[in-house]
């Protein structure tokens, strides 16, 4: 018992000697300063996105795009109609 | 089922995502046959257009081939939209979210739907119907500057000319410019002009005047005379006496043999058109289709419609 508690207490006793490199303690401020930085810009552009897209005005101008985007098919059957747009000639007269 | 694979669906989403693209909302929603279904909207538009080319030339065809893609594609893409939101609704809180419920297999929809309907719409304008719009009276008082016509490019290769067709052709000796013309001649006649008198193999064309109360709504578009011509059984209207280039170098021609796989092509209008007379015979190889409706006339709707002789 008493053995076993002095190679117990000179474990300790070299545990206790462990050598910290230098800087150690500054990186891991760092790195704990760093991390809500970061959590928190994200979180601002996501809250801003999410908020844009919970407002009426948001929604109405996402849907907007959306429908400027699906219609262009349609822009494309009123131009090859020769409705719009540059024309092809057909029939040159003197 | 985990907790995770519940999720409710938004009715905005579904939505903006059908406006995106036909369908899309549908899939979001789990109506996935309906969706695709829809999606396919563009493509189920160029098979109607093969049939369109393959069926007989009449004022009711025309209507259907534009009613449906100008009317109903557009019904059909405001219909999915309105009812993709609406089942988005309905959909229960717990919604169980299927194997497609994916972003990745939105994208791809909405990332495939541009490249479906702008793909069918040139597949169509190449090997179906193109339109043209015609900006110069060549060919008064049949096509008036200002009419856009539709036309058939379907059997373009496969189909050989006839004495009075009207063809659509490029010529390659012009910068491939497109022209709009009257076959008046075909491979082994000989054409020739005398006064402003059509020969071909050695007969005069018989032309008869057209008075100019039967012209009716297009008198005021018609500067000169209006004829009937009639060429191997068929008939048609010429115009003479439009004044601009009316010089005796164009009334004469002579006799003319036109070469194999080619055809000689005139303007109705007969004095002023720029045509066989100053280019020569168009090999058939370069016939880009044939008029086959006039869909947006510049002048009266009465013509709308399959042309007529």
């Amino acid at each position: 018992m008493t053995s076993d508690n002095r190679q117990y207490q000179q474990w300790v006793a070299q545990r206790q000697r462990a050598e910290v490199p230098d800087g150690f303690s500054d990186r891991v401020l760092a790195a704990v300063d760093r991390r809500p930085e970061n959590a928190i810009r994200q979180q601002f552009w996501v809250r801003l996105l999410l908020s844009t897209l919970a407002s009426r005005p948001g929604k109405f101008v996402v849907c907007c795009f959306a429908f400027l985007f699906g219609i262009t098919p349609f822009l494309y059957l009123v131009y090859l109609a020769q409705l719009i747009g540059i024309s092809t000639a057909a029939g040159l007269a003197l | 089922m985990t907790e995770k694979d519940n999720r409710a669906r938004i009715p905005w989403v579904a939505l903006v995502l059908s406006l995106l693209s036909f369908g899309v909302g549908h899939v979001y929603c789990g109506r996935i046959v309906k969706g695709l279904a829809i999606f396919s909207g563009w493509s189920l538009f160029s098979l109607l257009f093969v049939t369109t080319a393959l069926l007989p030339a009449s004022t009711a065809t025309l209507v259907g081939l534009i009613a449906i893609p100008a009317i109903g594609l557009l019904v059909l893409y405001f219909y999915a939209a309105f009812d993709a939101w609406r089942l988005a609704r309905q959909a229960s809180e717990n919604y169980t979210l299927k194997d497609y419920n994916r972003g990745v297999f939105y994208a791809l929809l909405i990332t495939l739907a541009p490249l479906q309907s702008f793909g069918t719409l040139t597949a169509v304008r190449e090997f179906t119907f193109e339109a043209f719009y015609i900006p110069t009276r060549s060919m008064t008082p049949t096509v008036l500057a200002g009419d856009r016509v539709l036309v058939n490019k379907l059997f373009r290769r496969a189909t050989v000319p006839r004495r009075g067709d009207l063809i659509v052709f490029r010529n390659p000796g012009l910068g491939a410019e497109v022209f709009i013309k009257r076959v008046v001649a075909i491979s082994g006649d000989t054409v020739e002009l005398r006064d402003n008198k059509l020969w071909i193999n050695g007969e005069a064309l018989p032309r008869q005047p057209i008075p100019r109360e039967e012209l009716k709504e297009i008198q005021a578009r018609i500067p000169g005379q209006v004829y009937h011509e009639e060429n191997a059984g068929r008939r048609y209207r010429v115009m003479l006496g439009d004044p601009p280039s009316a010089s005796t170098e164009h009334k004469n021609l002579a006799p003319t043999l036109v070469p194999q796989r080619s055809v000689f092509v005139l303007g109705d209008n007969r004095d002023n058109s720029f045509d066989s007379r100053a280019f020569g015979c168009i090999h058939a190889g370069d016939i880009v289709g044939y008029p086959q409706y006039l869909y947006f006339p510049a002048v009266t709707w009465s013509r709308f419609g399959a042309y007529r002789e």
